[in-house]
C-alpha cells in the first residue's frame, strides 16, 4: 500500500529525518512511536507531501508520490488526520464534512449517514461551529473528514493526544473498526499502551532514525528500546 | 452666533446623507475585494484600486462602442468580466509565484502592477479625462422634500446586493465554504483533496470583479481619469483596517461610516472635507485598534 524508502526531510535548513524506511500494507495498522520531538508528525507530513522529502522515495499503490502535490495525493486516497486536528473553526462541524466529501456514489462510500453510525456524538453537534467543539469531538470530526474523502489509507497524527482516557478507549474501538472496513492505517502515537492494543507492526523513531521496527511482541519482549526511546 | 445656524436645513442634511451612502456602496466595493484578498490570500492588493480605473475605462469604451443608454447597462454587465479575466491573468502570471514569499515583495509586485496598468491605461485611452451620459436621469423626491438623482437609487441598492451576494457565495455555496476553510487553513484544505490554487484564483477574480463593478457603477457620474485608482484604494485601505481585517461586514460598516462622514465633512467645512476620513478612522482605530468588527490576522 505505502512504502517509504531512505527519506530525509528538512525545515529550512534544520535536518529532521534521516533516511527513514517503513513500509503499511494492506489491511494493516501500523505505528510509529516515539518521544516528542523525535520527527513523527515530520514522517507523516513527508508522506501527505506537505514537507516533501529531499531525498528518497515515497511510493503509494506502486506510484512515485514523492514529487505530487498534496491535492492530488489526496485524490489518490489518502486520508490526513493532523496533529492539533485542524478543524476548521469557523465552519460547522455539517460544512467541515461537506466540503471533504468527494465523489462516493460507489456502494459502500463514505456519506454523513454512514460518518454518524461510526461517530453518533457527531451527528447532534451538526450545527456547531468547528471551534467550539470539544476536543473530543474536533478529534472524531478530524477522522470523519479524512473518510468523507473515501481514502483506502489513512495517517493518523497523534489520535489520542490531550483526549480524556474514556475518550481515547472509545476512539480507538472505531480506528479498529475501520481496519475492517478496509482502511490501511499509519498512526503515530505516543500514548503506547493503547496504541499497541491496535497495532499490525510498531517503528520506534528517536531523533529521525528508525531505532526499531516489528511486531508489538518483539517490541514488548524488548524492554531496552521500550527504557530507551519511549517512556513505559 | 448660534453654531446651529451653520448648519444646512434638513432636507439638504438628509440627501447630503443619501449621496454620501451611495459613494459608500463604490467604496464598499473595492475595500470588500481587498478585505476578502487580505482574508483568504493573505496578500494587501494595492492593485485592487487600479481594477475598478480598469472598470470604469472599460465601460467607458463598452458604452461607446455599443451606444446610447443602452451602451451603459452593457458596459455594467460586461466590464467588470473583462476585469475578472485580466485579474485572473496577473494573479496566475505574476502574484501565484509570490505567496510564500515576504509580504514586502508582494506589496511591490502589487504596485508594480498599478504603476503598469497606469501606463497601458495611458497608452490605449490617453490623458483626457472620460465621461458617461447618467443613463437614469431626472431626480426623485424622498419623504416629501428631499431630492435625490435618480442614478443614485441604484449605487445605493448595490451595495446591500453585493453584501448580500457575497454573503451567500461564503455561506451556502460549497466554493464559498471551501474559500472560508481556506482563509484559516490552506494546507489542510489540499490535504482534503481540494486544489487550493484554484481557491485562490477563484477568489481574485471576484476582488478583481467587484472593483470593476464599482468602476462602471462610478463611471457616469464622475471624470474617469488615471488618478481615480490610487485616490480610492488609499480610502479602501483605511476602510478594511477600520472594519477589521478580513471581515466583510466590517468593511460593510466602516464603507458607510466613511462615506456619510465625508459628505457631512463637505457640509460642515468643504475646505476640511479631505481630512474627515482620516480624523474618523484614526478616533475608532484609537477606540479598537484591531478594527469594528473581528479581524482575521
Amino acid at each position: 500500500m505505502l512504502e517509504a524508502k531512505e527519506i530525509h526531510a528538512y525545515y529550512g535548513l534544520s535536518h529532521i529525518l534521516f533516511g527513514v524506511s517503513l513500509e503499511v500494507k494492506k489491511g494493516e495498522i501500523v505505528c510509529v512511536l516515539g518521544r516528542n520531538g523525535a520527527g513523527k508528525t515530520t514522517i507523516m507530513r513527508s508522506i501527505m507531501g506537505l514537507t516533501p522529502p529531499r531525498q528518497g522515495q515515497v511510493i503509494f499503490k506502486g506510484k512515485d508520490i514523492t514529487r505530487t502535490p498534496v491535492h492530488k495525493i489526496a485524490q489518490m486516497g489518502m486520508g490526513f488526520v493532523a496533529d492539533n486536528r485542524r478543524i476548521f473553526p469557523d465552519l460547522t462541524v455539517e460544512e467541515n464534512l461537506d466540503i471533504a466529501s468527494r465523489g462516493g456514489q460507489q456502494k459502500g462510500a463514505w456519506n454523513k449517514e454512514k460518518i454518524f453510525t461510526l461517530f453518533p456524538a457527531l451527528k447532534n453537534i451538526t450545527s456547531r461551529r468547528g471551534g467550539y467543539c470539544s476536543g473530543g469531538e474536533q478529534q472524531m470530526l478530524a477522522v470523519a473528514r479524512a473518510l468523507m474523502g473515501n481514502p483506502d489509507f489513512l495517517l493518523l497524527d497523534e489520535p489520542t493526544e490531550g483526549l480524556a482516557p474514556l475518550v481515547v478507549r472509545e476512539l480507538m474501538e472505531q480506528i479498529g473498526r475501520l481496519r475492517e472496513e478496509g482502511l490501511s492505517i499509519l498512526m503515530a502515537e505516543q500514548n503506547v499502551r493503547s496504541a499497541l492494543k491496535l497495532a499490525n507492526r510498531v517503528y520506534v523513531i528517536d531523533r529521525g532514525e528508525v531505532r526499531f521496527q516489528g511486531t508489538v511482541e518483539e517490541l514488548e519482549a524488548n524492554e531496552e528500546i521500550s527504557k530507551k526511546y519511549l517512556l513505559v | 452666533m448660534d453654531f446651529l445656524t451653520l448648519l444646512p436645513d434638513f432636507s439638504t442634511m438628509t440627501s447630503q446623507v443619501f449621496i454620501g451612502l451611495s459613494r459608500a456602496m463604490i467604496l464598499f466595493m473595492v475595500a470588500v475585494g481587498l478585505t476578502v484578498s487580505i482574508g483568504v490570500l493573505r496578500v494587501i492588493n494595492f492593485a485592487n484600486g487600479t481594477f475598478y480605473m480598469l472598470g470604469a475605462f472599460t465601460a467607458w469604451s463598452i458604452a461607446m462602442w455599443v451606444g446610447g443608454t443602452a451602451g451603459f447597462w452593457v458596459a455594467l454587465l460586461v466590464a467588470p468580466l473583462v476585469v475578472s479575466v485580466l485579474g485572473l491573468v496577473v494573479e496566475a502570471g505574476l502574484l501565484r509565484r509570490l505567496y510564500n514569499r515576504p509580504r514586502l515583495l508582494q506589496l511591490l509586485l502589487t504596485y508594480a502592477v498599478v504603476l503598469l496598468f497606469n501606463d497601458i491605461t495611458k497608452i490605449i485611452w490617453g490623458v483626457d479625462f472620460k465621461t458617461i451620459e447618467v443613463p437614469l436621469k431626472g431626480f426623485v423626491t424622498l419623504f416629501s422634500n428631499v431630492s435625490l438623482p435618480s442614478y443614485n437609487l441604484i449605487l445605493l441598492a448595490s451595495g446591500p446586493l453585493v453584501a448580500f451576494g457575497l454573503w451567500f457565495f461564503t455561506n451556502h455555496t460549497m466554493v464559498g465554504k471551501i474559500t472560508r476553510a481556506t482563509a484559516t487553513d490552506r494546507e489542510m484544505v489540499d490535504a482534503l483533496g481540494i486544489n487550493s490554487k484554484k481557491i485562490f484564483a477563484i477568489v481574485f477574480m471576484l476582488s478583481c470583479y467587484l472593483a470593476g463593478l464599482g468602476g462602471a457603477l462610478i463611471a457616469p457620474t464622475t471624470n474617469i481619469v488615471v488618478g481615480m485608482g490610487i485616490t480610492i484604494l488609499v480610502n479602501a485601505v483605511l476602510v478594511v483596517v477600520v472594519g477589521g481585517l478580513g471581515n466583510i461586514w466590517g468593511t460593510f460598516l466602516a464603507s458607510i461610516i466613511f462615506g456619510v462622514g465625508e459628505s457631512f465633512g463637505l457640509l460642515i467645512a468643504p475646505r476640511f472635507a479631505i481630512v474627515f476620513p482620516f480624523a474618523i478612522a484614526t478616533v475608532l482605530l484609537i477606540l479598537r485598534p484591531t478594527g469594528i468588527m473581528k479581524s482575521v490576522w
